[in-house]
């Protein structure tokens, strides 16, 4: 509507102007048509200024209605905004509440697998402990049954050994005293008997070798040959 | 007295061949002095004790008895003593090995022994060996006998072997 208002008036303006340049002088109409320019621009002005004020009022009168606009949208927007905040009240307590038995059912569910998942792996251990206990059990068996042959074997050969041993040891021994019964029976005899005889006993043995000799025919005049 | 009769009476008394080659020695060196040394006019006895001669030699040349000394003259002393010496090399020896010395009385029993049942006239040689423990050897006549308790259980070798296989069978 000011738009409108300032044209129409330019339109006057231009009319008036193109009626009085064609009576008068250039001077007079340079003249004239600067003070009616400048009336006209004054005038303008103040139109401009009433036409200004009047929007004012106008932007005014329609801010103010536009701010009773506002209030009531603003309360619909609040109505509104309260009807969502409560839809999205509901949804959320209904995506709580899904999220809460999802949670739930997950949870319920996750423990499940995961004791279905801990009894499997405590059923694997334990077969797999119990196949660990057996085959260690068989090992050593096996190993107790080999080290016992194995030592079995060594004290029988060692067994034997010893015996081998003891027989050459024997053998060896009585091979000694075999070969040498004169020399330990005269040695045991003489160490026994040694500090026991006296001369007299000592005299008394030798007076009977001298006898066996005699009885021997050692010292006949014919004998040749060493008796004893 | 002749000189057979003399050395009858010192083989009577000395029967081994140290005793009789000692006690001729001492004979020699007795006549000696008191053949060619009278003026120490010794007597057997006080002779025999300067010469520190044991007692067994001592008793027993005293007791030749002064008939014997007196078979000896200066002159035929030493042709006298030295014709013993040879018949005394001459007489029968019998070499006897004992694990002990004998002592002049058991030397005595001994030779007293042996010329009753060896020779009459045997001297018997003394030799101390101890491998004659339990008896005795001796060589007579060129011949060794061993009778010692060493040869004897040599003799008896199987016997001792068997009794001592016999122990160690039961102890094994």
């Amino acid at each position: 509507m000011v738009g409108i208002l300032v044209v129409s008036q330019m339109a006057v303006l231009w009319f008036v102007l193109r009626i009085r340049r064609k009576t008068m002088t250039p001077d007079e109409l340079l003249r004239d048509s600067r003070i009616k320019t400048e009336n006209t621009i004054q005038r303008a002005i103040q139109q401009a200024n009433k036409i200004l004020v009047s929007a004012e009022l106008k932007g005014i009168q329609l801010l103010s209605h536009e701010k009773v606009d506002s209030n009531e949208l603003a309360n619909q927007f609040q109505t509104h905004l309260q009807t969502i905040e409560k839809a999205l009240e509901d949804q959320l307590e209904h995506s709580a509440n899904y999220a809460e038995s999802t949670y739930t059912g997950f949870a319920r569910t996750a423990e499940k697998m995961i004791n279905d998942h801990i009894a499997k792996n405590q059923k694997i251990v334990e077969d797999k402990s119990q196949e660990m206990i057996e085959n260690t059990e068989r090992l050593f068996t096996m190993l107790s049954q080999y080290v016992e042959a194995a030592i079995r074997s060594e004290l029988e050969k060692e067994l034997a050994k010893s015996k081998e041993e003891i027989a050459v040891y024997r053998q060896e021994r009585m091979k000694v005293i075999d070969e040498r019964i004169v020399d330990i029976l005269e040695d045991v005899l003489r160490v026994t008997l040694q500090k026991k005889l006296s001369l007299a006993d000592q005299s008394d043995l030798m007076y009977k070798a001298l006898e066996e000799a005699k009885r021997g025919s050692a010292f006949s005049a014919t004998t040749q040959k060493a008796n004893g | 007295m002749d000189e057979n009769s003399l050395l009858i009476i010192i083989l009577a008394s000395s029967f081994s061949k140290a005793d009789l080659h000692r006690r001729l020695r001492l004979l020699r060196e007795y006549l000696e002095q008191r053949f060619y040394a009278p003026e120490k006019s010794l007597t057997l006895q006080d002779f025999l004790n300067e010469k520190n001669v044991d007692k067994d030699d001592q008793q027993i040349m005293l007791s030749w008895g002064e008939s014997f000394y007196n078979g000896f003259t200066k002159e035929t002393a030493y042709d006298v003593l030295d014709h013993m010496a040879a018949r005394a090399k001459e007489l029968p020896t019998m070499n006897l090995y004992v694990p002990f010395t004998p002592d002049g009385k058991e030397m005595m029993k001994l030779g007293i022994w042996v010329r009753d049942n060896v020779d009459k006239n045997v001297l018997v040689d003394i030799h101390v060996d101890p491998s004659t423990f339990g008896g005795c050897s001796f060589a007579w006549n060129g011949i060794y006998h061993d009778y010692s308790l060493r040869h004897m259980m040599g003799l008896k070798m199987n016997e001792i072997r068997k009794v001592l296989s016999d122990y160690a069978a039961h102890s094994s």
